[in-house]
């Protein structure tokens, strides 16, 4: 078994709920470009911008640069903290 | 017709039958899990390199712990090791297998052992194929929006938006419902509109939904045809953005 980290699942409920609903999405539909994102969680993108990036600086999604056109500059993924995160809040 | 299991032992009495029983079942059993995995897009997800990737993989992987075990244990009965090896290989890789493990000094609950962590190996290597996967159909998502972007006019997806609405389809639980959504995406910048329209389609009504939309458009060029590469043209020949299909 992978080890956890000691942790992992601890800051839930300290995560805004917008944050929250993103790392949901991310965690049933699996990975996607901002718009796409946008979409899953009924925002516009410049309302799921900022709480991507604090996302992305709590090392609970992974921002990989993406050739997507005009539409798509980045894929995000959720990272594994931030996996067992929202699992630990669904379950 | 020889029965499933004549015709097992009969495969397995052959060392090349054994090990292609092997492979089949490692193949069928890592196929299983990429249609679980990949439940919405199991057909395009198999299509991709990344999925090529793991089969390809585990299949050699599987063959070779098999190769391995009838190497060291001649005598082990065929027919069954194919089973154990061929199905069982993704558990056999999820355990850490522990070459040695000394008695623990004094203070200490247990001690270290010498290990093989299998299970973190694997899960590495699923996760370089699943992210491959993963890129693979973001790819086409995007790239089908782009087509859409291009041949459809905002009409068009608005139209088809509002079916879904108008048959009890409900696109979101925002306060006001549907309408409240349709009065909030005319407030985006002209530049976005399209694309999320063309988004929120795909994702509330899948590929297929946004396939066959592009398919009557290119059937039928005699409606309002968006310049190509250009999704602002688009909504200049729709008319005003957000109003209603057909009117």
């Amino acid at each position: 078994m992978a080890e956890l980290s000691p942790n992992a699942g601890n800051d839930v409920a300290e995560l805004p709920e917008e944050e929250m609903r993103l790392l949901e999405a991310l965690w049933r539909k699996g990975p996607a470009v901002p718009m796409e994102l946008a979409v899953r969680t009924l925002s516009f993108p410049e309302e799921i911008a900022q709480p991507l990036e604090e996302l992305e600086q709590k090392g609970l999604v992974e921002v990989d640069s993406f050739d997507g056109g005009a539409i798509a500059q980045k894929l995000v993924f959720l990272s594994k903290k931030g996996a067992r995160m929202i699992e630990s809040h669904l379950q | 017709m020889p029965s499933p299991t004549t015709f097992l032992a009969w495969i397995t009495s052959y060392p090349m039958g054994a090990y292609l029983l092997v492979l089949a079942l490692s193949l069928l059993v890592t196929l299983v899990e990429i249609v679980t995995v990949f439940e919405q897009a199991a057909g395009r997800a198999l299509r991709t390199w990344g999925a090529l990737l793991l089969l390809l993989g585990n299949g050699l992987t599987s063959l070779l712990i098999f190769d391995l075990i009838r190497t060291l244990a001649p005598e082990t009965p065929m027919l069954p090791l194919a089973f154990t090896v061929g199905v069982g290989l993704s558990a056999l890789v999820r355990t850490r297998l522990t070459l040695l493990k000394p008695l623990p000094q004094l203070g200490q609950s247990e001690a270290r052992g010498l290990e093989i962590p299998f299970d973190i190996l694997y899960e590495r290597w699923q996760s370089f194929c699943r992210r491959r996967i993963d890129r693979a159909l973001a790819a086409g998502r995007t790239q089908l929006v782009r087509s859409a972007l291009e041949h459809l006019t905002e009409e068009d997806l608005l139209g088809e938006l509002r079916l879904l609405a108008e048959g009890g389809f409900i696109i979101t639980p925002l306060p006001g419902g549907d309408e409240a959504f349709f009065e909030r995406v005319k407030k985006l910048p002209e530049e976005r509109r399209k694309s999320y329209l063309a988004f929120t389609l795909l994702d509330m009504a899948g590929w297929q939904t946004l396939e066959r939309l592009l398919n009557r458009r290119r059937a039928s060029p005699a409606g309002p045809e968006p310049a190509s590469g250009n999704q602002e043209s688009g909504e200049r020949a729709s008319g005003q953005p957000g109003s209603k299909p057909g009117a």
